[in-house]
Protein backbone atom coordinates (compact mmCIF):
# COMPACT_ATOMS: atom_id res chain seq x y z
CA UNK A 1 0.00 0.00 0.00
CA UNK A 2 0.96 3.70 -0.77
CA UNK A 3 0.22 7.22 0.43
CA UNK A 4 -2.12 9.05 -2.34
CA UNK A 5 -3.71 12.16 -2.42
CA UNK A 6 -7.69 11.90 -2.58
CA UNK A 7 -9.98 14.33 -3.79
CA UNK A 8 -12.32 16.15 -1.32
CA UNK A 9 -13.75 19.39 -0.34
CA UNK A 10 -12.88 20.69 3.27
CA UNK A 11 -14.89 23.26 5.79
CA UNK A 12 -14.09 24.21 9.38
CA UNK A 13 -14.19 21.64 11.90
CA UNK A 14 -15.28 21.49 15.77
CA UNK A 15 -11.95 22.07 16.86
CA UNK A 16 -9.29 24.29 15.33
CA UNK A 17 -6.66 21.34 14.58
CA UNK A 18 -9.44 19.43 12.11
CA UNK A 19 -11.67 20.18 9.05
CA UNK A 20 -14.95 18.26 8.14
CA UNK A 21 -13.81 16.81 4.86
CA UNK A 22 -16.35 15.52 2.12
CA UNK A 23 -15.95 13.16 -0.69
CA UNK A 24 -17.45 10.30 -2.35
CA UNK A 25 -17.30 6.32 -3.00
CA UNK A 26 -17.06 4.90 -6.89
CA UNK A 27 -20.29 4.86 -6.92
CA UNK A 28 -21.42 7.96 -5.51
CA UNK A 29 -22.21 7.59 -1.90
CA UNK A 30 -21.33 10.29 0.09
CA UNK A 31 -18.65 10.15 2.81
CA UNK A 32 -17.83 12.66 5.35
CA UNK A 33 -15.56 12.91 9.05
CA UNK A 34 -13.55 15.27 10.82
CA UNK A 35 -9.92 14.86 10.61
CA UNK A 36 -6.76 16.52 11.69
CA UNK A 37 -5.40 18.66 9.49
CA UNK A 38 -1.77 17.22 9.12
CA UNK A 39 -3.87 15.04 6.38
CA UNK A 40 -4.79 17.37 4.62
CA UNK A 41 -2.80 18.92 1.45
CA UNK A 42 -3.70 22.39 1.86
CA UNK A 43 -4.89 22.53 5.72
CA UNK A 44 -5.90 26.19 5.28
CA UNK A 45 -8.33 26.12 2.22
CA UNK A 46 -11.88 25.35 2.91
CA UNK A 47 -13.57 23.86 -0.43
CA UNK A 48 -11.59 21.63 -3.38
CA UNK A 49 -8.60 19.86 -1.40
CA UNK A 50 -6.70 16.69 -1.05
CA UNK A 51 -6.51 14.35 2.21
CA UNK A 52 -3.85 11.84 2.56
CA UNK A 53 -4.77 8.31 2.31
CA UNK A 54 -3.32 4.55 2.41
CA UNK A 55 -5.00 3.15 -1.24
CA UNK A 56 -4.10 0.50 -3.42
CA UNK A 57 -5.34 -0.03 -7.12
CA UNK A 58 -7.53 -2.56 -7.37
CA UNK A 59 -9.06 -3.27 -10.76
CA UNK A 60 -11.36 -1.42 -13.07
CA UNK A 61 -9.86 1.53 -12.57
CA UNK A 62 -10.95 1.93 -8.85
CA UNK A 63 -8.68 2.18 -5.65
CA UNK A 64 -9.22 0.68 -2.57
CA UNK A 65 -8.55 3.33 0.32
CA UNK A 66 -8.16 3.44 3.95
CA UNK A 67 -9.70 6.48 5.14
CA UNK A 68 -7.60 8.35 8.53
CA UNK A 69 -11.11 8.71 10.60
CA UNK A 70 -14.11 7.27 10.70
CA UNK A 71 -16.72 8.32 8.11
CA UNK A 72 -20.46 9.17 9.32
CA UNK A 73 -21.87 7.52 6.70
CA UNK A 74 -19.61 3.76 6.19
CA UNK A 75 -16.51 2.28 7.31
CA UNK A 76 -13.41 3.94 6.91
CA UNK A 77 -12.46 1.46 3.89
CA UNK A 78 -13.94 2.79 0.70
CA UNK A 79 -13.34 2.32 -3.10
CA UNK A 80 -13.04 4.83 -4.78
CA UNK A 81 -12.99 6.10 -8.91
CA UNK A 82 -8.92 6.29 -9.94
CA UNK A 83 -9.75 9.53 -11.42
CA UNK A 84 -10.33 11.06 -7.97
CA UNK A 85 -6.92 9.71 -6.93
CA UNK A 86 -4.60 12.35 -7.60
CA UNK A 87 -1.17 11.71 -7.31
CA UNK A 88 1.03 9.81 -5.46
CA UNK A 89 2.90 11.16 -2.68
CA UNK B 1 -0.35 -6.98 23.43
CA UNK B 2 -0.55 -3.95 25.93
CA UNK B 3 2.75 -2.25 26.58
CA UNK B 4 4.69 -1.76 29.82
CA UNK B 5 5.82 1.91 30.88
CA UNK B 6 9.17 0.46 30.07
CA UNK B 7 7.79 -0.61 26.39
CA UNK B 8 5.95 3.02 25.91
CA UNK B 9 8.97 4.63 26.34
CA UNK B 10 11.01 2.95 23.90
CA UNK B 11 8.55 3.18 21.23
CA UNK B 12 8.59 6.69 22.08
CA UNK B 13 12.38 7.30 21.33
CA UNK B 14 11.68 5.06 18.18
CA UNK B 15 9.10 7.22 16.97
CA UNK B 16 6.47 4.58 16.68
CA UNK B 17 4.22 6.40 19.25
CA UNK B 18 4.09 10.40 18.90
CA UNK B 19 3.10 12.16 22.52
CA UNK B 20 3.18 16.12 21.86
CA UNK B 21 4.19 17.72 24.39
CA UNK B 22 5.77 14.76 26.12
CA UNK B 23 3.93 13.60 28.87
CA UNK B 24 5.64 13.69 32.44
CA UNK B 25 7.24 10.45 33.86
CA UNK B 26 7.36 8.70 35.61
CA UNK B 27 4.15 6.78 33.71
CA UNK B 28 1.84 4.28 34.67
CA UNK B 29 2.43 0.51 34.83
CA UNK B 30 0.85 0.33 31.52
CA UNK B 31 -0.49 3.71 30.74
CA UNK B 32 -0.30 7.50 29.81
CA UNK B 33 -2.61 10.26 31.38
CA UNK B 34 -3.28 13.05 28.80
CA UNK B 35 -4.93 16.27 29.94
CA UNK B 36 -7.88 18.50 29.03
CA UNK B 37 -7.25 21.16 26.09
CA UNK B 38 -9.18 24.65 27.07
CA UNK B 39 -10.96 24.49 24.40
CA UNK B 40 -14.67 22.93 24.46
CA UNK B 41 -17.79 22.34 22.32
CA UNK B 42 -21.07 22.84 23.91
CA UNK B 43 -24.41 22.01 22.66
CA UNK B 44 -26.62 24.82 21.79
CA UNK B 45 -30.28 24.63 23.21
CA UNK B 46 -33.68 24.13 22.05
CA UNK B 47 -32.29 23.37 18.07
CA UNK B 48 -34.84 21.89 15.95
CA UNK B 49 -32.27 19.31 14.51
CA UNK B 50 -32.45 15.83 13.64
CA UNK B 51 -29.34 14.14 13.47
CA UNK B 52 -29.34 11.74 10.40
CA UNK B 53 -25.79 10.07 10.14
CA UNK B 54 -25.86 10.51 6.19
CA UNK B 55 -24.74 12.76 3.43
CA UNK B 56 -23.37 15.92 5.16
CA UNK B 57 -23.52 15.28 9.00
CA UNK B 58 -20.03 17.17 9.33
CA UNK B 59 -22.06 20.06 8.57
CA UNK B 60 -25.05 19.76 10.64
CA UNK B 61 -22.49 18.98 13.55
CA UNK B 62 -21.45 22.20 13.12
CA UNK B 63 -24.64 23.71 13.92
CA UNK B 64 -25.36 22.09 16.59
CA UNK B 65 -22.41 23.14 19.15
CA UNK B 66 -20.74 26.32 19.93
CA UNK B 67 -17.70 27.49 21.58
CA UNK B 68 -16.19 27.28 24.42
CA UNK B 69 -13.03 27.96 26.53
CA UNK B 70 -12.03 26.91 29.95
CA UNK B 71 -11.49 30.04 32.26
CA UNK B 72 -8.54 30.07 34.93
CA UNK B 73 -11.60 29.68 36.94
CA UNK B 74 -12.33 26.04 35.27
CA UNK B 75 -15.81 24.74 34.02
CA UNK B 76 -18.43 23.79 35.93
CA UNK B 77 -19.68 20.53 33.66
CA UNK B 78 -23.50 20.04 35.39
CA UNK B 79 -25.33 16.80 35.94
CA UNK B 80 -26.40 15.18 32.84
CA UNK B 81 -24.26 17.46 30.97
CA UNK B 82 -23.09 16.72 27.25
CA UNK B 83 -19.70 18.24 26.12
CA UNK B 84 -17.02 17.54 23.74
CA UNK B 85 -13.18 17.51 24.52
CA UNK B 86 -9.94 17.61 23.40
CA UNK B 87 -6.82 15.85 24.57
CA UNK B 88 -3.85 18.39 25.57
CA UNK B 89 -1.38 16.57 23.66
CA UNK B 90 -1.69 15.62 20.07
CA UNK B 91 -0.91 12.07 19.49
CA UNK B 92 1.02 10.07 16.40
CA UNK B 93 0.63 6.30 15.93
CA UNK B 94 2.93 5.96 12.26
CA UNK B 95 2.05 3.63 10.11
CA UNK B 96 5.28 3.78 8.56
CA UNK B 97 7.96 3.60 11.24
CA UNK B 98 11.25 1.84 10.17
CA UNK B 99 9.89 -1.22 11.77
CA UNK B 100 6.89 -2.11 10.06
CA UNK B 101 5.86 -5.04 12.18
CA UNK B 102 5.98 -3.17 15.11
CA UNK B 103 2.77 -0.77 14.39
CA UNK B 104 0.72 0.53 17.63
CA UNK B 105 -2.37 1.40 17.88
CA UNK B 106 -4.00 2.87 21.49
CA UNK B 107 -7.40 2.85 23.65
CA UNK B 108 -8.26 5.92 25.55
CA UNK B 109 -9.62 5.34 28.86
CA UNK B 110 -11.48 7.16 31.73
CA UNK B 111 -9.33 7.42 35.13
CA UNK B 112 -10.78 5.95 37.88
CA UNK B 113 -10.88 8.47 40.17
CA UNK B 114 -12.90 11.03 37.85
CA UNK B 115 -15.06 8.23 37.20
CA UNK B 116 -16.40 8.07 41.11
CA UNK B 117 -17.30 11.65 40.17
CA UNK B 118 -19.65 10.29 37.66
CA UNK B 119 -17.33 11.89 34.78
CA UNK B 120 -17.41 10.08 31.81
CA UNK B 121 -14.41 11.07 29.28
CA UNK B 122 -15.69 8.32 26.16
CA UNK B 123 -18.45 6.34 25.50
CA UNK B 124 -18.48 3.83 22.72
CA UNK B 125 -15.76 5.35 20.57
CA UNK B 126 -12.21 4.05 22.95
CA UNK B 127 -10.15 3.21 19.61
CA UNK B 128 -7.17 5.24 18.24
CA UNK B 129 -6.23 3.83 15.24
CA UNK B 130 -3.16 2.84 13.79
CA UNK B 131 -1.81 5.61 11.58
CA UNK B 132 -4.19 8.30 14.07
CA UNK B 133 -2.43 11.95 14.22
CA UNK B 134 -3.62 14.45 15.81
CA UNK B 135 -5.62 15.50 19.69
CA UNK B 136 -7.90 13.16 20.60
CA UNK B 137 -11.29 14.06 21.04
CA UNK B 138 -13.71 13.13 24.41
CA UNK B 139 -17.04 12.56 24.38
CA UNK B 140 -17.54 13.73 28.22
CA UNK B 141 -20.45 13.30 30.25
CA UNK B 142 -21.34 14.00 33.77
CA UNK B 143 -23.48 10.96 34.98
CA UNK B 144 -23.11 11.74 38.53
CA UNK B 145 -25.23 13.86 41.35
CA UNK B 146 -23.41 17.20 41.47
CA UNK B 147 -21.71 19.39 39.32
CA UNK B 148 -17.97 18.83 38.16
CA UNK B 149 -15.05 21.81 37.86
CA UNK B 150 -13.05 21.13 34.64
CA UNK B 151 -9.73 22.87 34.63
CA UNK B 152 -7.37 23.36 31.64
CA UNK B 153 -5.06 21.12 31.35
CA UNK B 154 -6.30 18.40 34.17
CA UNK B 155 -5.10 14.63 33.75
CA UNK B 156 -8.43 13.31 31.93
CA UNK B 157 -8.35 10.30 30.71
CA UNK B 158 -5.54 7.32 29.95
CA UNK B 159 -4.03 6.21 26.89
CA UNK B 160 -3.15 2.27 27.47
CA UNK B 161 -0.71 1.04 23.88
CA UNK B 162 -1.21 -2.03 22.29
CA UNK B 163 1.06 -3.69 19.76
CA UNK B 164 -0.74 -4.64 16.27
CA UNK B 165 0.34 -7.38 14.28
CA UNK B 166 1.41 -7.21 10.83
CA UNK B 167 0.87 -4.11 8.70
CA UNK B 168 -2.86 -3.30 8.14
CA UNK B 169 -4.15 -3.75 5.10
CA UNK B 170 -7.46 -3.43 3.65
CA UNK B 171 -9.55 -6.28 3.85
CA UNK B 172 -9.79 -6.23 -0.06
CA UNK B 173 -11.91 -9.46 0.01
CA UNK B 174 -14.86 -7.84 1.42
CA UNK B 175 -14.54 -5.24 -1.65
CA UNK B 176 -14.71 -8.34 -4.60
CA UNK B 177 -17.19 -7.73 -6.86
CA UNK B 178 -18.65 -4.45 -5.73
CA UNK B 179 -17.64 -0.63 -4.52
CA UNK B 180 -20.04 0.06 -1.94
CA UNK B 181 -18.69 1.03 1.23
CA UNK B 182 -20.07 -1.05 3.44
CA UNK B 183 -18.93 -4.16 1.98
CA UNK B 184 -20.79 -6.80 0.00
CA UNK B 185 -24.22 -5.82 -0.54
CA UNK B 186 -26.54 -8.48 -1.20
Amino acid sequence: MSDYWLQCTTSEGLFPNELAVFTNTADGDPVSFFVDKAFIKDPDQEGPNSIRVRAINAKDNQYYVILPADPFESSSNIVVKSEQINQTI
Amino acid sequence: MILSNKEIKRAIQENRIGIDPSPKEPFKTTSVDLRLEKRIKIPKDNLEIVVDPRGKIANTLKELYKDETIQDSGYLLEPGKFILGQTFERINLPLHPDNENNVIAARVEGKSSLARCGLLVHFTAPTIHAGFQGNITLEMINLGKYPILLRFQMPICQLIFETVLNTPDPHTGQFHGQSRPNGIVS
